[in-house]
């Protein structure tokens, strides 16, 4: 009798694994961890991958990786071009860039993670609760949300910063309510298709509380568009800031951020040209790492992939 | 089509009361004390409080709104708190000046995003998308107050070519004028003409695989035809709704700052940022009205659809 040989599914075929008997019945991955795989195969989202790790050990390690105190002026050295123990030059008070622009980074990454997460969290939360409960409840959430997104983002950011002062904080807040609708609309309207879906209805009959459903049922299942725009929420947070900072609106000097010193370079392009570029190429690296890494998601999460 | 575009200008009249309230809100929730302004730290309480009492800011908030209205209904939009100059003089003065950009950041933007868009989805998934889709996420990843830096440094610090900033005069000598234009207005044109690119191969990726297009492929119409003819006109859709916000979004004047290159007299944002309420407002309310008649001008369009 002719053996017939059938090649086992992609998935489970995996170098270094043998396919004994029981192989078939090994558990595939969890669909994040695919999606997370799939992210960091395409060469888009490994460059934005790479990048964000940058700006997490540049920001975390900033104390041991800058060759100067961010702070220091060195009297006599000012817009000295790179070079000459400087490796990016100095600004118009003698202080290294590059060490500015190593501890810059700080300020993106503190205003990224705190607006975010922030926004993320109570957007989703409430979202949550107004997409699952509905009625009343979901009313007085949207109209406040809606409130909310009738005001331009930037003049809510300045009216933020206005009210509680200048500096990183206040504008990680002023991020952080301009993000609130969008996260807790994008979740409504997931948990609104997810809570009609037979896994919820089969909680509900052997007894799960509304709570329990929320978190560990609906959720996950709505999560999916949500990363993506956690991930273009923060690629946003870090422009707004430069941006804030850049008018003076933000960061304040002699605190370094990148768009403070934008905004420092601007009277010495004609003797420093490197000073107004090399913070701004930071900034842009940064953004076009994190845009790739959000589009990259995105193709990844798609729903209409079909999952191998 | 004349009375449908009548009632849609209709219909901004009392978009545009809503907006002069809103911004005139605006004002009031924003700490700065226009009265203290005036009469400058030193001075004592009740000279504060009767500066206060003579501006009418003693009076209960709706009843300084109808006031508010009326002097602006009849062209009094009252004096600057900060620089004692009446306000729509020094409107008057802006405003040229941001016409001239807003106008040429908006022929700008049309005529780079139009061609890249509709050459991208029509050439989808070959090279020439891929080129033009890693440019069009580079020009949107830079942002713009580095890329007014950026232009200054290679035209007029480098090159040579522009100047870096001022404001020449139309009437005189246009070339010179449009040398003065050139940085900035393509600053503001870029990130802008970049997402209109984006919405404009979305757009037109739709109608190219619809049934009257496969129709006059069929009979036998040159690649050309259909797609300018076929394809973009009814592509242009969203695009032109999306024109309209941009242009009134360069007229609000917001972003004039941020571009790094100091137009005299130009933006009305200067009233934003060195926050002189009554002229912050005063400036935002034509914006406001300039974005809405616009949309609403364009909005007709959804009412043709070319066969």
């Amino acid at each position: 009798m002719a053996t017939t040989t059938s090649t086992p599914p992609a998935t489970l075929a995996r170098p270094g694994v043998p396919l004994i008997g029981a192989g078939h019945l090994r558990r595939p991955r969890a669909p994040l961890t695919q999606a997370i795989e799939r992210t960091l195969r395409n060469p888009m989202g490994l460059f934005g991958a790479v990048v964000l790790g940058l700006l997490v050990v540049c920001a975390l390690g900033a104390q041991l990786i800058s060759p100067f105190d961010p702070l220091e002026q060195h009297p006599g050295s000012e817009l000295l071009p790179p070079g000459s123990g400087f490796f990016l030059g100095t600004d118009n008070l003698g202080r290294d860039i590059l060490s500015r622009i190593i501890f810059g980074s700080r300020a993106s990454l503190l205003v990224g993670v705190v607006a975010v997460g922030l926004g993320a969290s109570i957007g989703i939360a409430t979202g949550l609760a107004a997409g699952y409960f509905g009625g009343v409840v979901d009313a007085v959430i949207m109209r406040i949300y809606d409130a909310l997104l009738a005001f331009p983002a930037i003049l809510l950011g300045i009216g933020v910063v206005s009210v509680l002062g200048t500096g990183m904080l206040s504008v990680a807040y002023a991020l952080a309510i301009a993000s609130l609708p969008i996260f807790a609309r994008l979740m409504r309207s997931r948990v609104l298709s997810e809570r009609e879906r037979d896994y919820v209805l089969a909680a509900r009959c052997i007894g799960a509380g509304d709570g329990r459903i929320m978190g560990m049922h609906v959720l996950p299942n709505a999560i999916s568009p949500l990363i993506v725009q956690i991930s273009l929420a923060m690629a946003f947070s870090v422009l707004a800031e430069s941006a804030l900072s850049f008018l003076g609106l933000g960061t304040q000097p002699p605190q370094p951020s990148w768009g403070t010193m934008l905004n420092e370079s601007r009277a010495y392009l004609r003797t420093a040209p490197g000073f107004g570029i090399f913070p701004g190429a930071a900034l842009a690296l940064l953004l076009l790492g994190l845009n790739f890494l959000s589009d990259a998601l995105r193709d990844a999460l798609d729903p209409r992939r079909i999952h191998a | 089509m004349g009375r449908f575009i009548l009632g849609r200008l209709a219909q901004a009249v009392p978009v545009v009361f809503l907006s002069t309230v809103a911004v005139f809100l605006l004002l009031h929730l924003l700490p700065g004390d226009p009265a203290l302004m005036l009469a400058g730290p030193e001075a004592p309480p009740q000279a504060i409080a009767a500066i206060r009492q003579e501006m009418g800011l003693d009076e209960p908030l709706p009843v300084q709104y109808v006031t508010w209205l009326g002097h602006v209904l009849r062209g009094d939009l009252g004096k600057s708190a900060a620089s004692k100059l009446p306000i729509a003089q020094l409107i008057g003065q802006r405003a040229p000046a941001t016409m001239e950009l807003a106008l040429t950041a908006e022929l700008l933007t049309i005529s780079i995003a139009l061609p890249l868009g509709v050459a991208a989805a029509v050439n989808q998934r070959k090279r020439a998308d891929w080129g033009i889709s890693s440019v069009v996420s580079l020009g949107l990843a830079v942002p713009n107050f580095w890329l007014g830096i950026l232009l200054i440094i290679l035209f007029a610090i480098v090159l040579g070519w522009l100047p870096p900033g001022g404001r020449g005069d139309f009437t005189r000598d246009q070339t010179t004028a449009l040398k003065f234009l050139a940085l900035p207005a393509f600053t503001l044109a870029l990130p802008a003409a970049m997402n209109l690119s984006r919405l404009t191969k979305a757009s037109v990726l739709e109608i190219l695989y619809e049934d009257h297009v496969r129709t006059a492929r069929a009979k036998g119409v040159p690649n050309d035809g259909v797609v300018w003819r076929h394809v973009v006109r009814n592509a242009l859709v969203p695009v032109v709704t999306a024109i309209g916000l941009e242009f009134g979004r360069l007229l609000g004047g917001v972003d004039h700052r941020r571009v790094g290159v100091r137009l005299a007299r130009a933006g009305n944002a200067d009233a934003v940022i060195d926050r002189q309420p009554r002229l912050r407002h005063r400036a935002g309310w034509p914006a406001a009205a300039g974005w809405d008649l616009h949309r609403r001008q364009h909005g007709h369009r959804y009412r043709v659809r070319l066969p």
